[in-house]
């Protein structure tokens, strides 16, 4: 009897909502929410769905039929079906969108079409579950057929105005003070060269002043020439070893020191290669390194 | 002045020196030669036109494009090169997301 009353109630149109909206409601939850807390991406958003889709449905089968039992056979039907998706979705099984696509959703669709004929307990709970996977994966599939929409048509077009630069540095009558600079051919479009640390202090006077805020570089005009300039300073560390560390004229650098984390770093990677080097057994006497010192 | 060239700093139990290399990177900025095209030629391109207005007004700017918009104008711009409208010469790029 009480069997006979547990079929109504599941087959009822009201309890076909409330899994039609189980169904609708997990892979947002996937998508949405559960990212927050656990790293979730790609296949793993369905199958986090479907996993949280498991969960909510055991509390409407429970508390429309009282029945643990009920729960279990619906448990026992959810698990095959979420495999057989796992199985048609992995790479690392067999890839196969004919299972995922066609078979699986035909036969879920005929089980929900069978639970409303049949007049058994078991059927109407397969297509009960085959009614939650399906919408479930209907609405994920939505949601990744909007992403590729999206990301399709996300196009752009860049225009920049080409032009002189309006701020710049004019150099023209300075560049003789700098030895490095003044035997350069300047109508060059590249140029690279190495200068001395008290002309690198004067360029950066020079750059402070006209270095938009943001900005790596700033405009100079040389000869009618105009240019972009970077100034580029490599610093590097030496740790010194055996008789070199009887130093008496030093900087005692604080491990919290705020001024200079990549000096900081830059001293931790050598040392770490030391340590490296002198576990290795190598016979090196110095370890070099060095970094691009913003 | 910690990073000095020869300077000696204690670091832990740990003595190292510092070396600086320095040096200037230069790139001229050179204006080429540029398509001049006309408004009625911009017709086909709305957005290509809205990104040439702003970027006239701006500097720059990036506008979003229909895909099929975006096909035809990077075509376009392709068989152009450097575009000149209304007086001012522009580079055009094309972004995916």
């Amino acid at each position: 009897m009480k069997n006979i009353m547990n079929i109504e109630k599941l087959r009822s149109w009201e309890t076909y909502v409330i899994f039609l909206i189980i169904g609708i409601i997990s892979p947002p939850v996937s998508i949405f929410i559960l990212p927050n807390f656990f790293r979730l991406e790609g296949m793993m958003q369905l199958y986090s769905a479907l996993a949280f889709n498991l969960v909510l449905i055991t509390l409407p089968f429970y508390f429309l039929t009282h029945s643990l039992t009920t729960v279990f056979k619906a448990i026992g039907i959810y698990l095959p079906l979420f495999f057989l998706l796992f199985l048609g979705f992995s790479s690392y099984t067999f890839s196969n969108p004919l299972l995922t696509f066609i078979v699986l959703p035909f036969f879920m669709v005929l089980l929900i079409i069978l639970s409303r004929f049949k007049g058994s307990e078991n059927v109407t709970i397969a297509g009960i579950v085959s009614l939650t996977i399906l919408t479930s994966l209907l609405v994920f599939m939505a949601f990744l057929g909007y992403a590729a929409h999206q990301h399709y048509t996300a196009k752009y077009i860049h225009a920049s105005k080409l032009e002189l630069p309006k701020y710049y540095a004019n150099l023209t009558d300075k560049i003789d003070e700098f030895a490095s600079l003044k035997e350069l051919n300047f109508s060059k479009d590249s140029i690279n060269v190495e200068i001395s640390l008290a002309e690198m202090a004067e360029l950066e006077k020079i750059a402070e002043k006209y270095t938009k805020p943001g900005d790596a570089f700033f405009y100079a005009k040389i000869d009618g020439n105009y240019f972009k300039v970077w100034l580029i300073k490599l610093v590097g560390v030496e740790i010194l070893i055996g008789n070199q560390m009887n130093q008496t004229n030093y900087v005692v650098v604080n491990k919290s020191i705020k001024c200079c984390p990549s000096l900081v770093k830059l001293m931790n990677d050598v040392k770490e290669f030391k340590r490296e080097i002198e576990k290795d057994g190598a016979k090196k006497k110095l370890v070099r390194h060095s970094t691009k010192f913003p | 002045m910690l990073i000095d060239e020869g300077n000696v700093l204690k670091f832990g139990e740990d003595y190292f020196i510092v070396f600086v290399n320095c040096s200037l990177r230069m790139k001229r900025i050179v204006i080429p030669e540029c398509n001049e095209i006309t408004d009625d030629e911009l017709q086909m391109y709305p957005t290509l036109k809205n990104a040439l207005i702003t970027a006239e007004k701006k500097g720059s700017t990036t506008l979003k494009a229909p895909p099929e918009e975006w096909s035809k104008t990077l075509s376009f711009v392709r068989e152009k090169g450097c575009i000149k409208f209304n007086g001012s010469k522009f580079e055009v790029h094309f972004m995916l997301s």
